[in-house]
């Protein structure tokens, strides 16, 4: 009896943990996991082949110059909810260099604040596809400034001055976005009943959309992969 | 025998000859707002009238030796198509891709000596990639137009062997700050130079 205990108090542990998160009487949630992948003929040849960039166990051996997929960190799941009109805070900071993200998913509505880290004035912009832009007033070094995002879409935030500094926005009207991880776990948690959209992007690849019904007092769990093929199979089904 | 011949080659000449004192050529010069030196800009012409001309496919190359898209800017035509060639020194293999409005395409593993091809179908643009290297990444421009230059720069195009008729000059530009608004162009009898283009900030 007293072996048995244990044994029975990981199993309702691996169960509790597979259900998904704790609910509050009424709500939902969304939860699962979010990985990125090499492409399937990539991830085939490797188990075939020990040559190149491929390594001995069957695995892609990731170098600089690659798309490492296990190690990427900006992934979102983000979800649409028709009642959220925007109003969230991000931050995006500014070196010499780079961006601090290069990319990043947020609401139309939400407010994108730039800090500038940088040596010298910068001057952001966010823009789309077409005549829409809006620019940010030149951000002093050491200063910070701030948009209410108005566009949907694909949008780059750029600078004037310096070509380097650049993220890609997805913006879309309800959404809230979490960054994770490849592999990481994610959970959208008090979600009342009803019909979402949920997203999972990677700025490289593009998103995958699917439409989740919640209901009150259910976990929905929703895996998702994130490569070049399952993306476009995702495509082509919708 | 030799007199169908000969006439057969004057009409021919006479056929150039008219076609050459047709057909005439615009150009001028592409000034950015600021100075910027903007990067791949594409002058172009299309009829100011709609026009379904059908065009011959053309084929176009794109080479990937040193894990790089040579060029990693391309203009072509609906029904055009783009070979991908992987020319690399050492078994490098790519995965070329795009998930664009253009063209949604996946050409599976590219292995050295590999040439697959993709086919446009309709005008747009739209970025492609390699999945498997991170600095691989191009532009595919489809435009209903063969007029058209590609400039590294800002500074001295020519569109060469334009006929008469009425057109507008257009600009792509992949800088979303910047824009450029078309012009009406009218080729009648003579060629048009020292025609400004100016890329203003949006």
């Amino acid at each position: 009896m007293i072996k048995i205990f244990p044994v029975i108090l990981i199993l309702i542990s691996l169960a509790s943990c597979s259900s998904g998160p704790e609910l509050k009487p009424g709500k939902g949630a969304i939860y699962g996991t979010v990985t990125a992948e090499s492409h399937k003929d990539i991830i085939a040849k490797a188990s075939k082949d020990n040559d190149g960039f491929y390594g001995g166990d069957g695995r892609v051996v990731f170098t600089e110059q690659m798309v490492n997929y296990e190690k990427l960190k900006e992934l979102f799941v983000c979800i649409l909810d028709s009642s959220f009109s925007g109003g969230n805070d991000h931050l995006l900071v500014a070196n010499n260099k780079r961006m601090s993200h290069r990319s990043l998913a947020i609401a139309k509505g939400d407010r994108l604040w730039v800090q500038n880290n940088s040596s010298s004035t910068l001057t952001f912009f966010i823009a789309g596809r077409d005549d829409e832009i809006q620019v940010y007033s030149p951000i002093k070094p050491g200063e910070r400034s701030m948009i209410t995002v108005q566009q949907e879409g694909e949008l780059e935030l750029g600078s004037d001055e310096n070509e380097s500094l650049m993220t890609t926005l997805l913006s879309r009207r309800g959404l809230i976005g979490q960054q994770h991880s490849s592999g990481d776990k994610y959970s959208v948690e008090n979600l009342n009943p009803g019909q979402y959209k949920i997203l999972f992007w990677f700025w490289r690849l593009g998103y995958v959309e699917k439409t989740i019904i919640v209901k009150a007092g259910e976990n929905i769990e929703v895996n998702q992969i994130l490569s070049v093929d399952k993306i476009l199979q995702s495509k082509n089904e919708t | 025998m030799f007199l169908t011949r000969l006439i057969l080659f004057s009409v021919l000449l006479t056929f150039v000859l008219f076609a050459k004192a047709e057909a005439h050529h615009i150009s001028g010069e592409v000034k950015v707002e600021g100075g910027k030196n903007l990067k791949n800009l594409v002058v172009y012409l299309v009829p100011a009238e709609p026009s379904n001309i059908l065009r011959d496919p053309v084929v176009h190359k794109i080479m990937q030796k040193g894990r790089r898209f040579s060029p990693d800017l391309i203009v072509v035509s609906p029904g055009d198509k783009v070979q991908f060639l992987n020319d690399e020194d050492r078994e490098i293999d790519h995965n070329i891709y795009s998930l664009s409005k253009l063209k949604n395409f996946d050409l599976g593993l590219g292995e050295k000596g590999s040439v697959l091809e993709v086919t446009v179908d309709k005008n747009g643009s739209g970025n492609f990639y390699c999945s498997v290297h991170k600095l691989m990444e191009g532009r595919l421009v489809s435009l209903n137009t063969r007029h058209f230059v590609v400039l590294d720069k800002p500074g001295s195009f020519i569109l060469p062997n334009i006929p008469q008729g009425n057109w507008i000059l257009k600009m792509y530009v992949s800088h979303r700050r910047y824009k450029f608004t078309p012009i009406n162009i009218s080729v009648t009898g003579s060629s048009h130079e020292a025609v400004e283009l100016k890329v203003v900030k949006k």
